[in-house]
């Protein structure tokens, strides 16, 4: 048989289906499988954990969701305005919770700004921070990731980053992402309801997500859905013209990242056919010539895909035991 | 199927030899540059300790003892203790302050005052236990909660279901709060986390999910407690760690695993779990155990109830992935 070209059509699904299935597959999950009376959701306001949530309503009733938001002190504003938008939309009841002081004392910020400080000796407290990894398509250099600093008259440093540092900062954030977790499964066990992981099949497959933080859950209803589709589903569902617009972001860092510069490299949309071409026996050429690059340059991002796959088994196997 | 009293002694020597190359295996393949783990002060964070020193070097093991206000004195002195011992690199993470900002205390103790309003958290102690000795009698695993002032009992009453998934919802924060902080460090150093669970706890699933059960690696989940006895002696883990009762040191009045969740001694335990996980027949395992059949069959519902109940602990979280 031969192969279609590639295409955003090749990832087309019939949303009011797959729709269907998924509801169902939820509803007898958390009813029959795990027993538990509803779920928890930890909305961001970004379109997976909205999808998630009307599934969720769908399949279980608005009355047995409980969306969760969990704002910081470094948070875009507008993430907690979505979130309560989604909630409202939806009609499920939302809780919220700021971590900041949770985050205070576990040494999160302290820790991330000792990591920062590794590489940019001046750095201080109060300053915006990002992480930036070298864009794929420049560079095969993986392990060498900048921060970005930005002080508060507006200047900004960017310095690359030793490894230390990067590992640093890295693991003191992951407080943001664990701390999360572990307040929906405040309100789940407290509940008797289960927890709902939102990852799609591009953070699923490559790995972005943190071990017991957002890659931790009961069940994880859109993990085999490539973000397009996970869009095709939030226009299914008429989700708000907001969420459906908004570039992914991490919202991990103070200052504003997008998930290319911190994971991807590349658009979500031109990842997922990546993704896509690689999965499905496309060869580099093809994936290049689809997407205007040098075939070089598609090997780079199939090299990068394999190497984040290798990972992803150690994120996502449950602990390794002896027979 | 051999059963008899001598069915979990082990070589201790190989057993050894065995758990360290997969230790060895695991971090050597996983490109990490040595292993983070939990030391509560009792056997099974200290036997594994011992083993991970013995497979990697004391420069590649480093311990996180995460005391918080409730959790017995002692432990943190053994954990200590240990450490030294193992002359692995330690640190102590208080992690009373982050369970307070969490409202993990108060959560749980609002709870309780519904109970009993006379409830003072700075002065009165309290547990959570099941029903007594399961081989002795009957009753389905209701929790109760005992409040008593370090003399006498003031309140003791079975909880009702939600009351009880409150306070275990606040109480497992404790372990999550440790899981990130062996994550942190790990993570920082480019190690792995290395869990604790020993295998009556892995089966039974007596573990926090994303808590204690958490990890990246569980060098002893194989073992059942007798063996953890067993390698711990061989390996001169000290008495005094040995001989302390097995608790999950949670609640501020002393509360053991047999009272809180197993239901009747580690050695039992094992004997049963064995039994049950290899078909052995009724009849043989009333002899070699000197107990009725009604005994025998309550323990082994018990078994089957907790295993299946618990089956999606152990378990990747369910995708629709596999049925693309």
């Amino acid at each position: 048989m031969t192969k279609k070209p590639l295409s955003p059509d090749l990832l087309r699904i019939d949303a009011q289906d797959e729709a269907a299935r998924i509801e169902n597959w939820v509803l007898d999950m958390v009813g029959k499988r795990f027993r538990k009376k509803g779920a928890v959701i930890g909305l961001s306001g970004g379109v997976d954990s909205s999808v998630c949530a009307a599934i969720c309503v769908k399949a279980l009733g608005a009355e047995r969701i409980i969306g969760i938001f969990t704002p910081e002190r470094e948070c875009k504003e507008e993430t907690n305005e979505l979130g309560r938008l989604i909630a409202d939309h939806l009609g499920i009841t939302a809780i919220r919770e700021d971590i900041t002081e949770l985050l205070k004392a576990s040494g999160c910020y302290e820790r991330r700004d000792d990591g920062i400080r590794m590489s940019v000796p001046e750095f201080q407290r109060g300053w915006g921070s990002k992480v930036v990894l070298p864009n794929i398509l420049e560079s095969d250099r993986l392990n060498i990731s900048n921060i970005v600093v930005r002080d508060l008259d507006g200047n900004e440093i960017r310095q690359r980053m030793n490894t230390r540092s990067y590992l640093q900062v890295v693991a003191a954030s992951n407080f943001k992402q664990r701390t999360r977790k572990m307040m929906e499964y405040y309100h789940a066990d407290r509940l008797n309801y289960a927890v709902i992981g939102t990852p799609n099949k591009l953070e699923y497959d490559l790995g972005f997500f943190v071990k017991n933080g957002d890659g931790s859950a009961d069940l994880k209803p859109i993990a085999h859905l490539y973000k397009t589709q996970v869009y095709q589903l939030g226009r299914h569902y008429g989700l708000p013209d907001i969420v459906l617009n908004r570039a992914p972001t991490t919202d991990t860092y103070s200052l504003p990242q997008s998930q290319e510069e911190f994971y991807f490299s590349l658009p979500y949309y031109h990842m997922d056919i990546a993704l896509f071409a690689y999965h499905n026996g496309y060869t580099p050429l093809e994936l290049s010539t689809y997407l205007s690059i040098t075939p070089e340059q598609a090997e780079r991002i199939y090299r990068d895909i394999e190497s984040k796959r290798r990972m992803v088994q150690y994120l996502q196997s449950p602990p390794l035991i002896l027979p | 199927m051999e059963f008899n009293k001598n069915v979990l002694y082990m070589n201790s020597e190989n057993e050894v030899e065995r758990i360290i190359g997969f230790i060895r295996n695991n971090v050597v393949e996983r490109k990490k540059e040595g292993l983070v783990i939990g030391l509560s002060g009792g056997i099974d964070s200290a036997l594994v300790s011992a083993l991970c020193v013995r497979a990697l070097g004391k420069e590649k093991v480093f311990g996180l003892v995460l005391p918080e206000k409730e959790s017995n004195p002692v432990s943190r002195d053994y954990a200590e203790i240990h450490a030294k011992a193992l002359g692995i690199r330690y640190e102590v993470n208080e992690i009373t302050r982050e369970l307070e900002a969490f409202g993990a205390y108060e959560k749980r103790d609002s709870i309780i005052m519904d109970l009993y309003p006379e409830y003072l958290p700075d002065k009165h102690r309290i547990k959570i236990t099941l029903p007594g000795n399961i081989l002795e009698k009957d009753g389905l695993n209701f929790f109760s909660l005992t409040i008593d002032d370090g003399k006498k009992v003031l309140f003791f009453e079975r909880l009702k279901k939600h009351q009880i998934n409150g306070i275990f919802a606040a109480t497992d924060l404790k372990q999550r709060t440790r899981m990130m902080h062996l994550y942190y460090n790990a993570e920082r150093m480019n190690r792995l986390v290395c869990g604790t669970t020993n295998r009556p706890e892995t089966l039974q699933g007596y573990f926090v999910k994303c808590g204690d059960g958490g990890v990246d690696m569980e060098p002893i989940a194989h073992l059942y407690k007798t063996q953890v006895y067993q390698l711990s002696r061989h390996l001169g883990i000290p008495p005094e760690i040995i001989d302390r009762q097995p608790s999950p040191d949670t609640f501020n009045s002393q509360v053991g695993d047999e009272e809180f969740f197993f239901r009747m001694p580690y050695d039992k335990v094992d004997m049963f779990l064995y039994a049950w996980e290899h078909g052995i027949d009724m009849e043989e395992i009333c002899n070699v155990m000197d107990l009725s059949k009604s005994q025998v069959e309550r323990v082994l519902r018990d078994l089957t109830s907790k295993f299946r109940s618990t089956k999606h602990l152990r378990e990747l979280p369910p995708s629709l992935l596999a049925c693309r």
